[in-house]
C-alpha cells in the first residue's frame, strides 16, 4: 500500500528525509566526478551542509582539490574535513522533513539558505547545477552503462546506510549476522559493513581515510554480471530474484548477510515509494 | 547463454514466468538463491528411488529427499500401492478413514512415552498446536526455544521479522543457545512462573552452520527445570523422525518429553504430520478445536502405515547410518587429501558438510555447485538426508564425483575471488 508522507510517524519522516539527504549528497558527488560542466564548478574549494529541521541526519559536501567528498551522519557525529581556508560555504536548511523529502525527490519545497562564509555563492551554484544534473544524467540514454550502474549503486548503498537506523528495522538488523558485504557492478565496487543496527559504506570515505575493515576479505559478495543487469535491478525494472535466478546476479559467501541486506533494501524501497506531495514526484 | 544456463534453460524459463505471477517466483527455502543458481535446477519433474530429474532432463542422485520426507525412496512401490489404492476409492471423506485409528495405535505403541496422537498436514501445524496446548494447559505464555532452531513458518516461530509480529506473536518467545545450560537456567529464572513450555529439536540443525548434538547434561537439565517450573517439554522431531530412532529421536538421547511432533519422513512425502502427547495433556487436547479440511484424509495415513513397514523392511536406522557413515568418511577423507578441512556434522543419517577454514560457506557453495555439475544434489546451506533407496553403488558414484569436485576446488583455490576465507 502506497503511503503518504502525512501518514508517517515523526521518526519515519526523519528517516525518509535522512535518506533523501544522504542519497542526494552522494549522488551529486558521484555526478561531479563524471560531468565536465560540474567539474568546472568544483575548481575552488567549498563546503555545503544539507539539513532539515527536526531531522538528526545531515549531509555535508566538501569540495577540495576539484573533487567532492560527502559526510553523512547526525549532528553530533565527527564531521570531517573542510579546514581549507576560504572554503566555508554554508547550509541549505529545509524547514521540515516533509519539505526536505519533497524537494529532494524533485518536487517543490522551501529551502532556507544559511551562508557561513565566502564560498557560499559557489557552493550554491554547484549544488543547484548538480542537483538538477544528476536526475537528468540518470535519464539520459547517452550515459554509459558503467557510469549509470555506479551512480545507482552509490545511491542504493548510501540509502541502505541511511535507513538502517530505522527502529522498524531493529529486530531485523539483529536477526542477521554482522559482516562485510562487497557489491560489484562492472568496475564499481562498494563495501558495506553491517554491525549491530548500523550499515556503513566503507569505500569512498572522505579524506581518503582507509579503513582496516575495508581490507578484510568480505564475508559475502554480490556481483552483477554486467552494468546493464545492475541498472535493470537497481532501477526496479527487473526483480532481484529473477535476475538471481537468471544468473545476472550472483551471491556468494555468508548468504544470511546478503538476505538480511535485501530485507533492509525492501524497507528502503518502501521509503522511496512514499508519496511526498501534490506532484508526488 | 553460457553452458550452465543452457543446461537449465527450461528451469529458467519457468522461473521467469513464475516471477510474473508468483511473488518471488519460488518462495521460501526452495528459492533459487538458497542453492547456487546456474548449477542447480529450479523445477523438478520426476523422481525414482534416490534419483531426481529436472524439467531439462538432467538427473541427480539426491541427498535432500524432498527436505527429508522421502525416506524409503521416491515412488516407493509399496507406499504408493497402498496410498493410490485408497485414492482410487476416495481419499478425503466427510469422516475419517479407520486407518486413522490404526495409525494412532501404532504410533502410540511405538513412540516412547506417548499416549495419544492427533494428525494434520504440516510440521508447523503441529509445533503451533503443541505450544498452544502447553499454554492452555498451564495458563502461562512464555515459550522457550533455541536460537536458530526451525519450528515452522508460523508467525510465532518464523523468520518473518516485522515489528507487528514482534510486538504480538513473537513477544512471548524467549531464546537461548542450544546446549547452553547456564543460558537456559537464566531464562527460567527471569521468567519464573510464566513459562508454558520448552520446545527443542533432538539435536541442533541450524541452516548455514555445523550441526550440534545435545551435550549429555542438556536434556536432563531441561527436564529438571521444566519439572520445577511446571512447564512442558516438547520435542520437535519433525526433521529427524525415523532417522535417529524408530521409537522417536528422544530415545536416542534418553530424553522424556511430554509432547513429540513428527512429520516429513513419516509418510514418505504424502502430506501428514502428527502430534503425540502424554496422558496428562489428553483432556486439554480433547477440548481443543483441532481441525483442517484435509487433515483427516486417508491416503496419507495409509502411506504412513506402509512407510513404517518399508522402513523396517529396508533396514531402518542401522541401514541409514551405515550408508551415512560411508558418505561421511568418504567426504572427510577425500577433502583432507585435497587439502580441505571438510567436516560432516550431525547424525549419520542427516549429515551436513562444512569447511573448518570457511565459516562463510564460500567453499560449500563451490563444492555443492561442482557436485551438482557432476549430477549429485547436495545442499550448500541446509542439512542433507540419507534415503533407504540409496545403495553402496550410488555412494561410490557420489564419492567419485566428490573426488573430482575437491580436485577442481584445489586447482581453483588460488584464483578464488574471495581467497581462502579468514
Ligand atoms: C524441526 C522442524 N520443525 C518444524 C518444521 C516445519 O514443518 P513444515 O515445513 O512441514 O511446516 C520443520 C521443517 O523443516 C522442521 O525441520
Amino acid at each position: 500500500m502506497k503511503r503518504k508522507i502525512e501518514a508517517l510517524s515523526r521518526e519515519e519522516k526523519a528517516i525518509l528525509a535522512g535518506i533523501r539527504l544522504s542519497v542526494t549528497a552522494h549522488l551529486v558527488a558521484e555526478v561531479a566526478a563524471v560531468d565536465k560542466d560540474l567539474a568546472v564548478l568544483c575548481k575552488a574549494p567549498f563546503t555545503l551542509s544539507l539539513a532539515a529541521a527536526g531531522v538528526p541526519g545531515r549531509a555535508k559536501l566538501i569540495c577540495r582539490d576539484g573533487a567532492i567528498s560527502v559526510w553523512f551522519g547526525d549532528r553530533h557525529g565527527d564531521e570531517l574535513g573542510a579546514s581549507t581556508k576560504g572554503a566555508a560555504g554554508g547550509m541549505l536548511l529545509f524547514p521540515n522533513a516533509r519539505a526536505c523529502a519533497r524537494s529532494l525527490a524533485g518536487g517543490r519545497g522551501v529551502i532556507i539558505p544559511l551562508p557561513f562564509g565566502i564560498a557560499f555563492p559557489r557552493a550554491l551554484r554547484f549544488f543547484k547545477a548538480a542537483a538538477s544534473r544528476a536526475p537528468a544524467l540518470l535519464r539520459s540514454p547517452d550515459l554509459p552503462p558503467t557510469i549509470k550502474a555506479r551512480l545507482l549503486l552509490a545511491a542504493t548503498v548510501h540509502g541502505l546506510s541511511a535507513v538502517a537506523g530505522d527502529s522498524w528495522l531493529e529486530k531485523r538488523m539483529h536477526h542477521f549476522p554482522d559482516g562485510i558485504a562487497q557489491v560489484v557492478a562492472g568496475d564499481a565496487l562498494f563495501l558495506l559493513e553491517k554491525k549491530g543496527r548500523m550499515i556503513r559504506v566503507l569505500e569512498n570515505e572522505p579524506n581518503g581515510r582507509s579503513d582496516a575493515a575495508a581490507l578484510r576479505i568480505p564475508d559475502a559478495i554480490l556481483t552483477f554480471s554486467s552494468p546493464e543487469s545492475a541498472i535493470a535491478v537497481l532501477s526496479g525494472k527487473r526483480q532481484a530474484v529473477v535476475a538471481l535466478g537468471a544468473g545476472e546476479v550472483t551471491i556468494a559467501g555468508l548468504l544470511s548477510l546478503i538476505q538480511g541486506l535485501f530485507s533492509v533494501l525492501d524497507r528502503l524501497s518502501w521509503y522511496l515509494g512514499v508519496g511526498v506531495g501534490e506532484d508526488e514526484k | 547463454m553460457n553452458a550452465s544456463s543452457e543446461r537449465f534453460a527450461k528451469s529458467q524459463e519457468y522461473f521467469e514466468r513464475a516471477a510474473r505471477v508468483i511473488p518471488g517466483g519460488i518462495y521460501g527455502s526452495k528459492s533459487p538463491g538458497f542453492l547456487v543458481p546456474g548449477h542447480f535446477p529450479y523445477y523438478l519433474s520426476s523422481a525414482s528411488g534416490c534419483r531426481i530429474k529436472d524439467v531439462d532432463g538432467n538427473e541427480f542422485i539426491d541427498y535432500l529427499c524432498g527436505y527429508g520426507s522421502q525416506i524409503v525412496g521416491y515412488g516407493n512401490p509399496e507406499v504408493d500401492r497402498r496410498a493410490l489404492a485408497q485414492i482410487a476409492v476416495g481419499d478425503l471423506l466427510n469422516q475419517p478413514h479407520p486407518v486413522m485409528v490404526e495409525l494412532a495405535e501404532r504410533l502410540v505403541g511405538s513412540v516412547s512415552g506417548m499416549d495419544w496422537a492427533v494428525f494434520s498436514k504440516n510440521g508447523s501445524d503441529m509445533t503451533t498446536l503443541a505450544t498452544s496446548l502447553a499454554m492452555a494447559e498451564t495458563g502461562k505464555q512464555i515459550v522457550i526455544a533455541a536460537e536458530d532452531a526451525y519450528h515452522g513458518a508460523t508467525n510465532w516461530c518464523s523468520s518473518n521479522v516485522f515489528p507487528v509480529f514482534a510486538s504480538e506473536e513473537q513477544r512471548n518467545i524467549a531464546y537461548f543457545q542450544y546446549n547452553d545450560i547456564a543460558g537456559l537456567e537464566a531464562l527460567f529464572a527471569r521468567h519464573r512462573g510464566k513459562i508454558a513450555c520448552v520446545i527443542l529439536t533432538p539435536y541442533h540443525h541450524p541452516t548455514f552452520k555445523p550441526q550440534l548434538m545435545p551435550s549429555p547434561d542438556f536434556f536432563p537439565t531441561v527436564e529438571r527445570l521444566c519439572a520445577t517450573e511446571g512447564a512442558y517439554f516438547i520435542m520437535d522431531d519433525i526433521r529427524a523422525n525415523y532417522r535417529l530412532d524408530a521409537a522417536g529421536s528422544h530415545v536416542r538421547f534418553d530424553a522424556h518429553p511430554q509432547m513429540v511432533t513428527m512429520g516429513k519422513a513419516m509418510a514418505n512425502g504424502y502430506p501428514l504430520s502428527v502430534l503425540l502427547g502424554t496422558k496428562d495433556l489428553a483432556v486439554t487436547a480433547s477440548g481443543f478445536f483441532i481441525t483442517g479440511t484435509y487433515w483427516m484424509s486417508g491416503a496419507p495415513m495409509l502411506a504412513a502405515m506402509a512407510t513404517l513397514d518399508e522402513i523396517e523392511r529396508l533396514g531402518g536406522v542401522p541401514r541409514l547410518e551405515k550408508l551415512g557413515a560411508i558418505l561421511k568418511e568418504g567426504l572427510e577423507s577425500l577433502g583432507a587429501a585435497a587439502g580441505f578441512g571438510a567436516r560432516v556434522s550431525g547424525p549419520l543419517a542427516i549429515p551436513y558438510l562444512t569447511f573448518d577454514e570457511d565459516p562463510n560457506l564460500y567453499f560449500n557453495q563451490r563444492f555443492c555447485a561442482a557436485m551438482a555439475d557432476r549430477g549429485i544434489f547436495i545442499h550448500p546451506h541446509h542439512n542433507w538426508f540419507i534415503s533407504l533407496a540409496l545403495t553402496e553403488k550410488d555412494l561410490e558414484i557420489t564419492l567419485d564425483a566428490a573426488r573430482g569436485s575437491f580436485a577442481q576446488m584445489a586447482a581453483e583455490r588460488q584464483s578464488f575471488r574471495a581467497g581462502p576465507p579468514r
